[in-house]
């Protein structure tokens, strides 16, 4: 941790939000796009981002200087997404914003596109929460498995599974996709 | 080995996970053997359809409104958990008391309002609001004398009050500048900034547009603060928070009308805050306006000798 940090730190625990927000700055951004990620919908992941950052906003007396506040961070911000998925049960129907990759789309491109990602959003939906998770961190997020591990408190080998297994599951889902 | 292993490995390669010495041999593997060829490119395709970090690209609004709306829930949050701790006192407290003695009590009454703190209302609200408007939403109980019975109760109190009048109504105007500095919708603040922005000229209404701009946390707000101030900038308090405004405030918008405001006038401040923006603004326009603005002063001056 950073002296800088370190300071904000000290400050947010004595109640200063500008210290607490500054401090979540450099990764508030990633932990909404992982609550849509793992709600599928703006209005739960600005519900998961919030309860997230003030649960760890009250837990930063307990957080312990020596580690990686950003780790510590995220690790909140899962639990509070696999909480609510459970208390959600199934969700609503997923908004567009996924990345483009072509630079100039063609009609066709866009159809082929919104279809394969409402698939998508169907097919992870049908993962388990574990299996989402790993392929959420890993795939979308762009963690590498040794670090999805420690964020989701699991062994390596363990997310290597759940992966592995999802990304399989998604494969067969999106067969016709991926023949085409 | 298990019969997936090969698909286990082509896997690990495609995130990142073997290590160097193990990348390098199963790209070796890969020239002479079809069979591993065919099963990288079948997962290839699926990351073709959708890269690795390709997760969702949320809009940039969607994020300053998330952080906007925890900025407020932290607000919230530090105020004192008053139902909480009257639930909890009451338990602790009245339960032994019967019930007569708890009427008897004495109450002192006060009020939460406003954000961020507990104080009295600005007298000029209070007399808008009628005993019966009232309904009481929390409560906090300060002190209690189990001898005397003796109790200091602190309300939050809501109120729907209905007012009727014109915008020179010192009643609407006290309301319309309550609203800007209470922990309201944006919606609801930019209304009262529309309703206020042609009352500027009074000094209170003044006040409380020069706190939406240099506080709100909402840029959309401060603009729409920022706009009503710009024509009463030979106010040089006005000019004190434009010039904040200029040299501060996150949105190049709220800069822009601030540096359009600034750039007519010649006091020392103001040109020191112009010369600084003209080297250090980031924003191209407002540097270039800075800039130009020096220049056209300078000119001038040049004309006059």
């Amino acid at each position: 941790m950073s002296d800088d940090q370190r300071t904000l730190l000290l400050s947010a625990r004595e109640g200063d939000h500008r210290a607490f927000a500054a401090l979540v700055a450099g990764c508030d951004r990633r932990i909404l796009s992982l609550a849509y990620d793992m709600t599928g919908n703006t209005e739960d992941a600005q519900d998961v981002y919030q309860e997230a950052l003030l649960a760890a906003y009250r837990a930063l007396p307990r957080f312990r200087m020596d580690s990686q506040f950003s780790t510590w961070l995220y690790r909140i911000a899962l639990n509070q997404a696999l909480r609510f998925r459970s208390r959600r049960g199934r969700q609503p129907p997923p908004e567009e914003w996924w990345p483009e990759q072509a630079d100039h789309p063609t009609p066709e491109d866009l159809t082929l596109r919104g279809e394969f990602h409402r698939r998508l959003h169907q097919a992870l939906g049908g993962l388990s929460a574990q299996e989402r998770l790993a392929f959420v961190l890993c795939h979308h997020q762009g963690f590498k498995i040794e670090e999805a591990a420690e964020l989701m408190a699991c062994s390596v080998g363990s997310v290597k599974s759940y992966l592995f297994r999802g990304r399989e599951k998604l494969r067969r889902q999106l067969g016709e996709f991926l023949e085409k | 080995m298990s019969s997936d292993a090969p698909r286990q490995r082509v896997l690990r390669y495609l995130y990142g996970d073997l290590s160097p010495e193990e990348r390098a041999a199963f790209e070796l593997q890969l020239e002479g053997d079809p069979a591993l060829k065919t099963l990288l490119a079948a997962e290839q395709r699926f990351d073709q359809l959708h890269p690795v970090g390709s997760g969702p690209q949320l809009p940039e609004a969607l994020l300053q409104e998330s952080r906007m709306m925890l900025r407020a829930a932290l607000r919230r949050q530090d105020r004192p958990g008053l139902l909480e701790r009257a639930g909890e006192w009451f338990r602790r407290f009245m339960a032994p008391l019967a019930w007569p003695a708890g009427v008897a009590a004495a109450l002192l009454v006060g009020f939460l309002w406003g954000r961020g703190g507990w104080q009295s209302p600005p007298s000029s609200l209070a007399s808008l609001l009628k005993p019966e408007d009232l309904e009481v939403v929390a409560l906090r109980v300060d002190h209690f004398e189990p001898a005397t019975g003796q109790v200091s109760l602190v309300l939050d109190a809501v109120s729907q009050v209905q007012l009727d009048g014109t915008l020179e109504d010192r009643a609407v105007q006290t309301a319309l500048a309550a609203a800007l500095r209470g922990d309201l919708e944006p919606g609801t603040r930019l209304q009262a900034l529309d309703l206020l922005q042609h009352q500027a000229h009074s000094a209170r209404i003044r006040e409380s547009l020069i706190h939406t701009l240099a506080h709100d946390d909402n840029p959309g707000v401060r603009l729409k603060a920022i706009e009503a101030l710009k024509d009463l900038a030979k106010n040089e308090e006005v000019r004190g928070a434009l010039r904040e405004a200029l040299q501060r405030d996150l949105n190049p918008g709220v800069r822009v009308e601030a540096i359009e405001a600034l750039k007519h006038f010649n006091d020392p401040a103001t040109l020191q805050v112009l010369e600084q923006q003209s080297r250090e603004e980031v924003n191209t326009y407002i540097r270039g306006e800075a800039a130009r603005a020096l220049e056209g002063k300078r000119r001038a001056a040049g004309e006059q000798l």
